[in-house]
């Protein structure tokens, strides 16, 4: 379903990718973990077109189509999803009118007949409930005086509402506290399928506990250096980074 | 008032137009000059601007809020030298280094010994021992169109430069100025140069008895990284006109941070003008306003955004007693190139009378996209839920409404660092409340 | 910001066409005998040529206003043609709606206003002004029944001649500043709204105005009175066709609401702005106040300005009964070289009076936006109160935002605030809208919309889809 070769990308003339390869088929969950600074969010949003990420070499395959010749909106349109890691704030615009707009963007593009607001308003009720979204909050402005948590709950809810095919998330843990996360986590695994590939983006191991992968992968200055299985998360967690480079010095000093 | 003469019938026009009798006051003053001061283009294009700018009257924008009609027929004379400060007002400024000036010149510099890099001169000696520095004298941007700031540089007779050198540091020194009033005009002059890296706290204390004008004028520039704190208390006699301007430019990674307490005057009117001229330059303008009786105090403000990554705050409280009159007049402008400015402006006025009137401009000019800028105005009497609590509480009225006048002053006093100021201005205010209310 | 965001704020003016009518205009010039043939071709009674020719002369000597934030070369007024008007109608007044020239009722057609009872927006009476007269007005007998008069002013003057006299200029002296001055002297039709003591006007009233024929000015005039406990809701629509030069529309607009009165004036301004160069466009100088003359009457202002090349106006109130209250909601866009001079005075005069200002301006391209207002709280007005919120939204890195509010307080029971922010609309908020599928063009609508929604909610519904639309129109363009 995502096919990345040899992926190099660059922010503001910094080379943060150094090239990656990864592959997933649809109807897995792969994880990358890392330290800070190692290219993870760069991977997100490169894959979702953000404007200043530049994909300096190679390729990215979704669905056997050339991704990064695609705008963000068009990627969007495909089934590529990405829950941010800092939702932005949209003052004045209505969570249920944008995610309207969102939705029927997507379904024109598939060709689809746009929802009407009695079957969108239904649709978005049901998935509120999967992540115990109070209604309340689909009318504030999207994401304006959202607590942390609940601006990554709004995140999972369009993920929901919106379906896609592939999902990236973008460290979705970071700020939460555990009560949440299991929200966002049950969110996340009931929308796991045979149809749907994820991949989840995270610094802790605490995240891969409630979404448990099929293959996790360890990024370290911008390369993919080992792949294993969910065992691997808990062997990053108990030992830390500290066998791939950067950061060895001071965790050994930190474990001795 | 003395010395006034009489108008003569025949050569009215001649008299009532004020430039005359200022023009004639420079050629006098340039007469009685030492050589070093004498300064005979920065005199003449100030003789020039004045001339082309006039005394100002209400049809100005700029002054439309700000009615000089009391000063006009003035016409202050020049100070005789050899006048001492009052004894009693002396004796009440803080402990530390400090220069006095009377009448605008400089009468004592009491500073011991200064810290390594550190000058402190009387024009004249700076004008021997520092000239490149005293070069900066009317060269800082701003106030052009201001024609007060042009009287001082046309007229002033003597000055204080204080000079803190590359890395230097001066941590306090208080300058003192006293205008010893019958119906005089003083024309003090700061110049206030901080180079790379240096830093500086300086208390400027304004004084006097009688009627006076004083068009106190105050030049800082301060270079790369450098730190300037400068707090004032306008104190002026109650007849005064205090029209003084202050102009600073700072370069990149300046900090100036200006706390102005103003009660003095019959009117108090001050202009700033504030340019950010380097990038990562932060201005930090708090004032305190009491006035009572019939006096109007106003704060005129520009504060120029010249390049990116700048931020300024301000925050402007008035507090009004009586048939007073409050002016905060503030412009930010942001100019095209200055992205990412954050720049912040208050004004929150209290008022304690039905005729006290304030009124509040806040303006902005943006002209960059990628900015925050954000003003606020408040006016409001004191919370009558708060009065009421207190007064439940068995606080009398007087007491509760001090209580509360303190609370709103209160941001302004707490964030002077300096202990014993405070409490001398937490005295005043007290008292201040005792008069106004 | 991103060159596509820069390219966004352009589009073609839609309203552009001119109507092909045989026109009678008079020649160019301002006298006094142009005054008198206006007059006269109108049939005005003497007193009103009177109150003309005292306020032409006041104009005479006026100084031409200059402002500090608003650039244009001086208007030749002895190049403007004061009467223009469409020949079957004149002397008649406005003709039944079958009467009307047919290809006027395509214009107003074209621009989405058919002057038809039945088809049009239900609920909505229309005065059209087509240049310089009235050319239709609708449902006039359904709001005669309740004793409702809406009509040409020129008619409200020959059929209502006490009601005129009474209010005409109250609100706005005849010297009240030079372009009222000039238009007290030249205007040459409006609307004329008189509500009934108690009546609630059953729909919206409603006034098209179209400046059509070349090198005249447009001086309309309106005068809505609310009697006691009345109420009513007017809309307002402009545009006016392409031309390199510039035109001059200088109207007056005066309110009048008595005890228990309440008056909500809508007004969405497209007026052609010019082209990207700066070349044409219409100077939109204008003088809108009310008088809330009565105890707990209100008058609501909601103004969009998305026209003109110059758009330089204040409606105002001035809270004169007790407990009254003022409303000001305001959204200006400009874009390319179109400035915008545009604010509001509240002025309390009556106790426990109440005003609220928003006003969001939006700037692009090389445009200039600027929000001038006064609150002024007078030593009579115990328990004033007044909110102001000013916020400033750029697109580009060509335009200015520029704030000037100017508070006066002479009360210490009055409560006042003012807040103004600037922002832009960032690149993150454009990604985020993107990854969810929506498309750059569709997602600067959305946040300009929601920047202007507490201001599109005070519109009447039709008016604020149409403000909407509008203003996605103006802000679409080539997205590279």
């Amino acid at each position: 379903m995502l096919e990345i070769r040899n992926l190099h990308a660059a922010l503001e003339g910094r080379e943060i990718l150094k090239g990656i390869d990864l592959s997933i088929r649809a109807g897995e969950v792969h994880a990358i973990m890392g330290p800070n600074g190692s290219g993870k969010s760069t991977l997100a949003n490169v894959l979702a077109g953000r404007p200043g990420y530049e994909a300096s070499a190679g390729e990215v395959l979704f669905d056997g189509q050339d991704l990064l010749a695609l705008a963000a909106e068009e990627r969007a349109r495909e089934g590529l999803f990405l829950a941010f890691q800092y939702p932005v704030e949209i003052p004045g615009v209505n969570n249920l009118y944008f995610l309207k707009a969102s939705i029927n963007a997507i379904r024109k593009h598939r060709g689809q007949e746009e929802l009407d607001a009695l079957e969108f308003l239904e649709r978005v009720q049901e998935k509120a409930g999967l992540v115990k979204m109070d209604e309340a909050f689909l009318k504030r402005p999207v994401n304006e005086g959202f607590s942390g948590g609940e601006k990554k709950r709004n995140e999972i809810l369009q993920m929901a509402v919106l379906e896609p095919k592939f999902a990236v998330l973008d460290e979705t843990d970071s700020g939460l506290d555990i009560d949440a996360l299991k929200v966002v986590a049950d969110g996340v695994n009931a929308l796991r399928s045979p149809e749907r590939g994820f991949l989840v983006i995270t610094h802790y191991q605490r995240l891969l506990d409630y979404i448990v992968p099929d293959v996790v992968h360890v990024l370290v200055d911008g390369r993919i250096v080992r792949s294993g299985g969910p065992e691997l998360a808990h062997e990053l967690e108990a030992q830390g980074y500290t066998l791939y480079g950067r950061e060895a010095g001071a965790s050994r000093r930190a474990q001795a | 008032m003395g010395g006034v003469s009489t108008v003569n019938p025949v050569a009215v026009t001649a008299v009532t137009d004020p430039r005359a009798h200022w023009l004639a006051a420079a050629t006098e003053t340039a007469a009685g000059l030492p050589p070093e001061l004498a300064l005979p283009e920065l005199r003449a294009a100030a003789r020039t601007r004045f001339e082309r700018l006039g005394l100002p009257s209400r049809t100005l924008e700029a002054w439309r809020t700000t009615d000089i009609a009391p000063l006009r027929g003035l016409e202050p004379r020049r100070a005789g030298t050899g006048r001492a400060p009052d004894a009693g007002w002396l004796a009440g400024l803080p402990a530390g280094p400090r220069v006095v000036l009377v009448d605008g010149r400089v009468h004592a510099i009491e500073t011991g010994e200064l810290p390594a890099g550190v000058s402190v001169l009387g024009f004249a000696e700076a004008a021997r021992r520092l000239p490149q520095v005293l070069a900066a004298l009317d060269t800082l941007p701003g106030l052009d169109a201001h024609a007060f700031a042009a009287l001082n540089s046309a007229l002033f007779e003597d000055g204080v430069l204080v000079h803190v050198a590359a890395g230097a540091r001066l941590d306090a020194l208080t300058l003192a100025h006293w205008s010893s009033g019958d119906g005089t005009a003083v024309h003090p002059r700061l110049l206030l140069v901080l180079e790379d890296g240096a830093g500086a706290g300086l208390l400027e204390w304004q004084g006097g008895q009688g009627t006076y004008l004083s068009t106190a004028l105050t030049e800082v520039r301060l270079g790369r990284g450098a730190q300037l704190a400068l707090s004032t208390v306008q104190d002026e006699s109650a007849e005064a006109f205090q029209l003084g301007g202050l102009r600073a430019q700072l370069a990149a990674d300046a900090k100036f941070s200006l706390r102005r307490w103003v009660g003095g005057g019959r009117i108090g009117r001050m202009d700033l003008a504030l340019t950010l001229e380097g990038e990562g330059a932060a201005a930090e303008l708090d004032g305190l306003v009491l006035a009572g009786g019939t006096q109007l105090l106003d704060h005129h403000l520009e504060l120029r955004h010249a390049v990116a990554r700048c931020t300024s705050r301000q925050t402007f409280r008035g507090v009004l007693a009586g048939k007073a009159k409050h002016v905060f007049d503030g412009l930010i402008r942001v100019d095209p190139d200055a992205q990412q400015t954050d720049a912040q402006q208050q004004c929150r006025n209290l008022l304690l009378s039905k005729q006290a009137l304030t009124v509040a401009i806040p303006r902005l000019e943006i002209l960059a996209d990628d900015v925050k800028c954000a003003h606020g105005a408040t006016v409001g009497a004191l919370d009558e839920d708060a009065l009421f609590y207190l007064r439940a509480r068995g606080i009398g009225l007087a007491e509760a409404s001090t209580l509360l006048v303190r609370a709103f002053a209160g941001e302004f006093l707490d964030a002077l660092t300096d202990e014993a100021m405070r409490a001398a201005l937490e005295t005043r205010l007290d008292a201040w409340m005792e008069v106004a209310a | 910001m991103s060159a596509n965001l820069e390219e966004l704020a352009d589009r073609g003016y839609a309203y552009g066409f001119t109507t092909d009518v045989e026109q009678e205009t008079v020649p160019p010039g301002l006298s006094e005998d142009v005054i008198r043939l206006i007059s006269a071709k109108k049939q005005e009674p003497e007193w009103l040529l009177e109150w003309r020719l005292e306020a032409y002369r006041s104009w005479l000597k006026m100084p031409v206003p200059e402002w500090a934030h608003v650039h244009y070369p001086p208007i030749d007024y002895q190049a403007i043609s004061y009467y223009s008007a469409p020949k079957k109608s004149i002397g008649d007044g406005p003709a039944s709606l079958d009467d009307i020239d047919p290809e006027i009722k395509k214009t107003y057609d074209r621009l989405g206003i058919p002057l038809v009872e039945q088809e049009f927006l239900a609920g909505v009476a229309v005065d059209a002004v087509f240049d310089s007269v009235s050319v239709a007005t609708s449902y006039r007998g359904k709001l005669a029944e309740q004793g409702i008069i809406f009509c040409s002013f020129s008619e409200a003057v020959r059929e209502h001649p006490e009601l005129v006299r009474q209010y005409l200029g109250t609100v706005v002296p005849v010297r009240d500043n030079y372009y009222a001055a000039l238009n007290s002297a030249v205007f040459s039709d409006g609307s004329f709204v008189y509500i009934p003591k108690g009546v609630r006007c059953p729909m919206e009233l409603s006034t098209y105005f179209r400046i059509n024929a070349k090198n005249t000015g447009q001086f309309e005039r309106t005068l809505i009175v609310a009697d006691a406990g009345a109420y009513v809701s007017y809309l307002e629509g402009c545009t006016a066709p392409m031309r390199d030069e510039n035109q001059l529309h200088a109207a007056v607009v005066e309110l009048v609401a008595m005890d228990d009165a309440t008056i909500k004036y809508s007004t969405v301004q497209n007026w052609y702005p010019g082209d990207k160069e700066g070349r044409g466009g219409i100077y939109n100088f204008v003088t809108k106040r009310g008088l809330c003359r009565g105890a707990r009457s209100k008058i609501s202002w909601t103004q969009v300005e998305t026209g003109s090349a110059i758009t330089w106006k204040y409606p105002s109130c001035i809270l004169r009964g007790d407990d009254s209250v003022g409303e000001f909601y305001s959204v200006a866009l400009t874009r390319d070289r179109m400035q915008a001079d545009t604010g509001t005075k509240m002025i309390h005069m009556g106790k426990r009076t109440r005003s609220t200002i928003v006003s969001k301006g939006i700037s692009a391209g090389h445009a200039q936006n600027a929000y001038r207002g006064l609150v002024k709280i007078l030593p009579t007005a115990d328990g004033a109160r007044n909110h102001s919120q000013c916020d400033s939204l750029l697109m580009g890195d060509q335009c200015g935002a520029h704030t000037f509010p100017y508070v006066e307080v002479q009360n210490p029971t009055a409560q006042v605030e003012h807040e103004a922010t600037t922002s832009r609309v960032s690149d993150d908020q454009i990604f985020y809208l993107n990854q969810r599928g929506i498309g750059t063009e569709d997602a600067v609508s959305l946040i300009v919309n929601g920047f202007c929604k507490e201001v599109f909610k005070e519109l009447p519904m039709e008016f604020a889809v149409e403000a909407q639309k509008l203003l996605e129109l103006k802000l679409e363009g080539s997205v590279g």
